[in-house]
């Protein structure tokens, strides 16, 4: 009403973003258009032989990689390889689980009874295990790994939108639109979602991080992304003989891009919505 | 309250039931035929008959799930494919070298990480609880094998402080194990610790903000005596169930730190298991450490039920 009322928090509009949360937002956005343009921004194909391994940076920017090929070039092929793994499963394993959780929180009865037991048996399974597990069971394809993360995904969106649905759903609003004979899709779409917006797009980016973490983690096992491709984890597990010859840089490099890229994200989403993260932080 | 611990003590079964299902299952639709792995391409007919038969696998996979299941109760989990060694004797000499490194890990990081957690509820907003609340995000995001890779590049190959790869355990000298595990053991303790300190300054500032303390302080109460005998008390609930949590991790989650240190743990011959297709082996180490994730869990649940504050809701 007046311009005297003052915003409270750190949750005001976009151009007062404080300076961590725009600092990940940049490292995000700029690691997210590196992946996108990649072809476009190295001088050498990733898969190519450029130079003896393990050379210095010199002619290449970060130097060659354990066959002598150009780490840049597999850097940022690299991102695409991780970034497309991470925001594939996550949007997958997303949107069916907030259909599911917000579909059992608006229905009720035994459906949401069913959805409570299937969650808490499967989230009683250690995740890296479970991903081990599939991976072990089925060949370790792009398709098949972008799959497996989906579905270890889906149990942990589906109680988060879950608990948000029960508490928006009993609110007034709902109770008329309900009342009013909006079907359950109205329901959800039109009077649910755009009140949930927020801790969804919180949640959303949570599991993208989780996401990277995980396949970055099957990978660098030898478990997740075949060679010769390699995501971030698997730039890390074959450039590992560097270390013996003390030549760190061919394994911190993409070792710092997963964790620059995971603190970055942390930080927006921190900034998005704090709750969210510090749940992140008590049941990962 | 019974009833409360009742019911996790019955989705602990359940979940235990499902995991040795979901692990059968995993293992056993693995593509192509174990006898044909086994014995290569040249394999006469005879001989994949008489070692399928030998292996149980012209048995339907029901009647075989239970024999397994059976065997794994009584201890009896089978052979290797691989070596042809016992799995219950290659698995126990490994699972006693990830319990020594959890075991240290969280023997350092427990007392560390909760007295940092009351510094940092005992000063809200203060200087040291915002640097730590900064610090703590950028150790939750990174992963546990950078985190152990960067601190190799530092201590083993920068300062050449401690041994970078633990091949094998040194136990006739506990001195030099301590050393010798040092790295590993601060890389969990960096993946713990962050986790840990948060919870325990959230418990203890939820304990902090009720009326009683508000009473103690206008007696002239000082912040310590009122945190260590009115916060601390009431707010070990929530804080045990943490790291019972933790614990659970530590032990269920560490094969990539094992791998980092190429060190002879449980997680390691999980992951070596998997690429030489062992199934055998991949059973009995996903069910070892899925039951003691599930199990700490439970004690995590159940200590949050036993210290709930008495009038509060359970989430």
């Amino acid at each position: 009403m007046t311009s005297s009322i003052q915003s409270t928090g750190t949750h005001g509009a976009g151009r007062n973003v404080p300076l961590l949360p725009a600092i990940g937002l940049t490292v995000v956005a700029l690691v997210v258009l590196g992946a996108i343009f990649a072809p476009l921004l190295v001088s050498n194909q990733p898969a190519d032989l450029v130079d003896s391994a393990y050379a210095p940076p010199g002619s290449t920017l970060l130097g060659t990689d354990v066959l002598g090929r150009d780490l840049f070039s597999r850097l940022l092929f690299g991102a695409r390889l991780t970034l497309l793994v991470a925001f594939g499963s996550t949007t997958i394993g997303f949107a069916l689980g907030c259909l599911w959780g917000l579909a059992a929180a608006e229905l009720g009865g035994w459906f949401d009874d069913l959805t409570d037991w299937i969650v808490n048996i499967v989230l009683a399974f250690p995740p890296l295990m479970l991903g081990l597990l599939l991976v072990s069971a089925l060949a370790p394809s792009l398709a098949i790994l972008i799959g497996a993360l989906a579905a270890i995904q889906l149990p942990r969106v589906v109680r988060v939108a879950r608990a948000i649905g029960q508490n928006v759903s009993s609110l007034q609003f709902v109770e008329v639109a309900r009342a009013r004979g909006e079907g359950l899709f109205s329901v959800l779409y039109r009077e649910i979602l755009p009140n949930i917006l927020r801790p969804l797009a919180a949640e959303y980016g949570l599991r993208v991080t989780y996401a990277t973490l995980f396949i970055s983690g099957l990978s660098f096992l030898g478990l997740g992304i075949q060679p010769p491709d390699a995501d971030w984890g698997g730039l890390v597990r074959e450039n590992m003989s560097a270390m013996q010859i003390g030549s760190m840089l061919p394994v911190l490099a993409p070792a710092c891009a997963i964790g620059v890229f995971a603190v970055a994200m942390n930080l927006v989403i921190d900034w998005i919505d704090e709750s969210t993260f510090e749940r992140q932080m008590s049941n990962d | 309250m019974l009833n409360l611990i009742t019911r996790r003590l019955f989705f602990a079964l359940l979940a235990l039931f499902a995991t040795s299902v979901i692990v059968f299952a995993a293992t056993e639709v693995l593509p192509g035929d174990v006898a044909q792995a086994i014995l290569g391409q040249e394999a006469t007919p005879e001989l994949l008959k008489s070692l399928r038969q030998e292996l149980g696998l012209n048995r339907s996979p029901v009647e075989r799930y239970f024999s397994w299941l059976g065997g794994f109760v009584t201890g009896d989990l089978g052979h290797s494919l691989a070596s042809k060694a016992d799995v219950l004797q290659t698995i126990k000499p490994r699972l006693a070298n990830t319990l020594a490194l959890a075991a240290y890990a969280a023997i350092v990081a427990v007392p560390l990480s909760v007295l940092l957690g009351i510094i940092c509820a005992a000063y809200p907003n203060r200087l040291i609880d915002r640097i730590f609340s900064v610090v703590s995000v950028f150790i939750v995001s990174i992963p546990e094998f950078v985190v152990g890779l960067l601190l190799v590049s530092v201590f083993a190959v920068q300062l050449r402080w401690f041994p970078a790869v633990v091949v094998r355990l040194n136990w006739s000298e506990p001195l030099s194990l301590l050393v010798q595990l040092m790295l590993p053991m601060l890389t969990l303790l960096c993946t713990i610790v962050a986790h840990t300190v948060r919870m325990t300054r959230a418990a203890l500032l939820d304990v902090l903000s009720m009326p009683y303390i508000e009473m103690a302080l206008l007696k002239g109460m000082s912040r310590w005596r009122i945190i260590l005998r009115h916060g601390l008390p009431n707010a070990i609930g929530p804080i045990a169930s943490v790291v019972a949590l933790n614990l659970g991790y530590l032990v269920s989650g560490v094969a990539l730190v094992e791998v980092v240190f190429a060190y002879p743990g449980l997680g390691r011959l999980m992951v070596d298991s998997i690429s030489y297709r062992d199934l055998p082996l991949i059973q009995a180490t996903a069910m070892i450490m899925c039951l003691m994730f599930i199990i700490f869990n439970l004690i995590a649940d159940i200590l949050a039920v036993l210290f709930k504050p008495r009038g509060a809701s359970v989430r």
